[in-house]
């Protein structure tokens, strides 16, 4: 259904592109300008790779995470439509006749947006890397883990979130709500450096926070070390498993 | 014979209304038990519950011995549902949705295939199974729906009302189909309002209103309960006065002051026949002309009227 529906496909993937080429392109000069100023780890980074990398192409190394991060968690809202859709067919109560476990249900209806998301996710970072020139940096396999347990923590943030609308109007109205909300507090739209000491604490109750820092960790340090990486990992499997959890407790009234 | 399904002592609240208040009944192979009942008397809810969608607040169901509760999946193996509500995908064709609905009862390879030909042949659909299920007709959908709880055998097969919006054609269909199911040995519980539905092919029949069974015995055994009835059009002058009543029938000139009405009470012996030619006897003895005769059959409909009323229901 997901597939044969290409207003999901524009959110999930054409959007993205088109908001990391607009938005890298009109802010190199700020995002350049607050990395001279960041820890001076960073500064040191900076400096080095400044001398062969054009301003522009740093850009992309917060923008295209922030961006990857934000449009992971737009699964919420698709996931939402397509059990709303399910229930209205009738074939999730049909479906919970069968001898099937009811999490056998739930594992059948995530498991397609995981990979879908992890598609998602590869292929916006390999369009950060050759259509915009983000450095990988020099450990790029980890973000392999790092993309794992944010499309977990997202699709089971999906399945919490399917298990309590009701109407496609509550999807759009909480979805975005949830969503844009998230993405504002947790650093995907500004650089979480950029914020107050105290917002930046406060994103950490979200999982976009986590994902970011990893992503961070991975594209702006000179040698990216795997343990805050897997450090955030192990926070995002966290949030992934209390979302699995509410989306299972709640399943039972779907 | 040993039940399929026992229903016992099953209750079920919403908020203060009581959906279902102590309903008990077994159904045993090969029946069609017939669930009757305006909107809202709680079939749904009943059937619901059986198939496990609905937790009871208490009360128990046992299906081929396994309860609901304890031991869900082995109970839904054996279960079969056909909703209210089409629940088929639109965009899968006929064939792939009985494909997938199949595998998640192990049905798989030459079994599964053999299987999706009789069904489809079973309901008219074989010719047409690569196409869309969105593309059929209101009738080829409710077939389709039909066929998807069969595919894997059910013994109790549970349909909520599974005629509604269906042409007379594809009904009679779905109910030979039922027929043929009952004869090969399937328990089948049978919900709808259509009465003339019920009587051709249900073998017992519960009448349910406000949660509760009302009535629940044989097709024969509700029907001899239901009051004979038959009117006499005369002249308003004819005094019925002169006729007496005998025990179990009731003569009352009705409001139009022209019509007797003739109600036996009980259909044991022959009462209202002797009473109709006592009556002939005497009009023609008093030269008196018999206008029109109006009988009443006993049917499914008036019982049903007379257990639940006749106020509307939301």
């Amino acid at each position: 259904m997901l597939v044969r529906d290409r207003r999901a496909l524009v959110v999930l993937l054409a959007l993205p592109l088109v908001l990391i080429a607009a938005i890298g392109s009109s802010s190199g000069r700020l995002v350049s300008d607050d990395a001279r100023s960041a820890d001076s780890a960073d500064i040191q980074t900076e400096a080095e790779t400044s001398q062969s990398m054009p301003s522009p192409r740093r850009v992309y190394r917060s923008i295209v995470p922030g961006f990857v991060v934000l449009f992971v968690f737009f699964m919420v809202n698709i996931m939402g439509r397509s059990f709303i859709q399910e229930r209205e067919l009738g074939t999730l109560q049909r479906l919970r006749t069968t001898p099937i476990a009811n999490a056998s249900i739930l594992l059948g209806k995530t498991v397609p947006f995981l990979v879908i998301s992890l598609v998602q996710t590869g292929l916006l970072l390999l369009a950060g890397v050759f259509l915009f020139g983000m450095n990988p940096g020099p450990r790029p396999w980890l973000m392999v883990p790092l993309a794992v347990c944010t499309s977990l923590a997202a699709t089971s943030l999906g399945l919490a979130f399917a298990a309590f609308v009701k109407t496609d109007a509550q999807v759009s109205a909480w979805g975005n709500l949830i969503v844009l909300s998230t993405a504002g507090i947790s650093g995907c739209l500004v650089p979480r450096h950029w914020m107050p000491e105290l917002s930046q604490k406060i994103s950490l109750l979200t999982p976009h926070a986590w994902a970011l820092t990893g992503y961070r960790e991975i594209l702006a340090a000179e040698s990216p070390a795997s343990f805050p990486v897997m450090c955030s990992c192990l926070v995002l499997l966290g949030f992934a498993a209390a979302f699995m959890a509410v989306g299972s407790i709640g399943s039972r009234r779907m | 014979m040993q039940p399929i399904l026992d229903v016992v002592d099953l209750r079920r609240s919403f908020g203060t209304l009581s959906a279902v208040d102590g309903v008990s009944f077994s159904v045993t192979p090969g029946e069609v038990f017939g669930l009757l009942g305006p909107n809202g008397a709680g079939k749904s809810t009943t059937m619901t519950m059986i198939c496990g969608l609905l937790e009871m607040d208490s009360g128990a169901i046992h299906v081929d011995g396994h309860s609901i509760t304890a031991d869900p999946i082995p109970v839904r193996r054996l279960l079969g549902m056909v909703p209210q509500d089409l629940a088929i995908y639109p965009d899968l064709s006929a064939y792939e949705n009985l494909q997938f609905f199949g595998s998640l009862y192990d049905l798989g390879g030459e079994r599964l295939r053999q299987r999706l030909q009789v069904v489809l042949e079973q309901i008219g659909l074989w010719e047409r199974k690569d196409d869309a299920a969105k593309d059929f007709s209101g009738g080829m959908k409710r077939r389709l729906n039909f066929a998807a709880a069969i595919l894997h055998e059910p013994r109790l097969l549970i349909l909520d009302e599974p005629t509604v919006g269906v042409d007379p054609q594809s009904r009679h269909h779905l109910l030979e189909c039922i027929r043929s199911l009952r004869d090969e040995g399937t328990a089948v519980i049978y919900a709808s309002h259509y009465m003339e539905e019920v009587e051709a092919i249900c073998t017992r029949v519960a009448v349910m209103d406000h949660g509760r069974i009302l009535a629940c015995d044989t097709l024969e055994k509700l029907m001899s309960q239901v009051p004979r009835k038959v009117e006499l059009l005369v002249p308003s002058e004819f005094d019925a006065g002169e006729l007496d009543e005998s025990e179990g029938i009731t003569i009352a000139r009705c409001e139009d002051g022209t019509t007797l009405s003739i109600t036996e009470r009980s259909s044991k012996g022959p009462l209202m026949t002797q009473r109709l030619a006592e009556l002939m006897a005497h009009l023609n003895q008093h030269q008196i002309p018999l206008l029109s005769i109006r009988t009443h059959e006993p049917s499914l409909e008036r019982l049903f009227m007379d257990l639940t009323g006749t106020g509307l229901r939301d």
